[in-house]
């Protein structure tokens, strides 16, 4: 799939995702979009298939995700994106209203939630998300226990078959 | 269970349509202009030689609020005219190869008020490019974004000092933007528009971004070369 609009169009929610998940708002999570794949133009990579291709623009959106949230700006400026509260996103308000289960994981610390959206939602394995992070896989085997743990006593009922 | 939910959950998490096509459009002509993408030392930068071209036939400002500050000259970014080069490689209509003199600077800032009424000496790029130009070279400069309003350190400039060529400050050593005072600067709403000063200071407004988020540093002679556009674009 060379054609660039098709990749757009087939990852486009797949990076955005990944940006709202540890950004919980909008806003970043379209400027990482952007970031992206404007990143994506200047690689100029050829890729082997599409999972090499999807795998690559999933790494970029975890970094970039990662960048923003760390960034010495929102740091200072008080982003702090574990507090959701006050916010005016409508994305993060329908979440929050018609969705118990994704509120719950916006509300998890940063660094679980990329975790625990790569392997529900992208169903990556632990070793996977270990490569793509750069995190060992016993660090993100334990985040995704400790998400699990704080989830179920929010979510009761929901069980997890994983 | 919780799979399934979450799954279920994330189709409420989607890009909005208009953005998703903006940004293809966006990206479709970024694609076809390669050399934005370049900085290299030495190397006349073509992304802002284009938004310096399209400066040239920009619009005015509806209105610009200068609260307090006052605008230096275009000389004073230490530069010599030697040193100064045409960003748009010496032909481009429009760019009077002076630069203004030091008396055109007079911009009326720092009324009673604090918001004085401003016919600026600023030039706005348009379109596409200058959007592009916007995310790479202006909105990286550490300005914050508020509201309708475009926040820039007053000594930005600053950030140009020592870099030798463009290059990303590693996240860990990123500062943030220096103390006020700043330049105020009424936006327009139009997204990624920058606004060039004849000292240098630069501001973009980008409605959809809160929070610029990174920080390169850039070559001299760029700053030298935003100086000149500036300075000429006033005329």
């Amino acid at each position: 799939m060379d054609n660039f609009e098709e990749v757009m169009r087939k990852y486009s929610d797949t990076v955005y995702r990944i940006a709202f998940v540890r950004t919980g708002n909008s806003h970043d999570a379209e400027d990482i979009t952007q970031d992206v794949f404007l990143s994506y133009i200047r690689a100029g990579k050829t890729y082997a298939d599409e999972e090499h291709r999807k795998a690559w623009l999933i790494r970029a959106a975890v970094n970039a995700s990662i960048n923003t949230v760390r960034s010495a700006w929102k740091r200072h400026s008080g982003g702090q994106l574990n507090e959701n509260e006050g916010r005016t996103d409508e994305n993060f308000h329908r979440i929050e209203t018609r969705s118990v289960v994704y509120s719950a994981v916006l509300k998890l610390p940063e660094k679980y939630r990329t975790v625990v959206h790569l392997f529900y939602y992208e169903d990556m394995t632990l070793a996977q998300i270990s490569q793509l992070t750069k995190t060992r896989e016993n660090t993100v085997k334990s985040r995704l226990r400790r998400a699990k743990d704080i989830l179920r006593e929010k979510l009761e009922g929901v069980d997890f078959d994983v | 269970m919780f799979k399934e939910l979450y799954k279920e959950d994330n189709g409420l998490i989607a890009p909005d349509a208009a953005f998703i096509e903006e940004l293809t459009e966006k990206m479709r002509i970024a694609r076809a202009k390669p050399s934005f993408f370049t900085y290299k030392r030495g190397v006349p930068t073509p992304l802002i030689a284009a938004a310096v071209l399209m400066i040239t036939g920009a619009l005015a400002l509806n209105a610009i609020i200068l609260s307090g500050v006052s605008v230096k000259e275009a000389s004073s970014g230490g530069y010599s005219d030697g040193e100064r080069s045409n960003a748009a490689g010496g032909d481009s209509p429009g760019l009077d190869e002076e630069s203004p003199s030091p008396g055109d600077y007079d911009v009326g800032a720092g009324s009673e008020d604090g918001a004085a009424a401003w016919s600026p000496p600023v030039s706005k790029a348009d379109g596409l490019d200058a959007y592009i130009a916007g995310i790479y070279a202006f909105r990286y400069f550490g300005a914050d974004y508020t509201g309708n309003y475009v926040v820039v350190p007053e000594n930005f400039a600053e950030y140009f000092a020592n870099g030798a060529e463009w290059e990303e400050i590693p996240a860990d050593e990123r500062e943030m933007p220096p103390a006020p005072p700043y330049i105020l600067l009424h936006g327009d709403d139009e997204s990624g528009v920058p606004y060039l000063f004849e000292d240098g200071t630069l501001a973009v407004c980008f409605p959809r971004t809160e929070t610029p988020y990174r920080l390169f540093r850039g070559e001299p002679s760029l700053y030298a070369e935003l100086l000149d556009i500036a300075g000429n674009a006033h005329d």
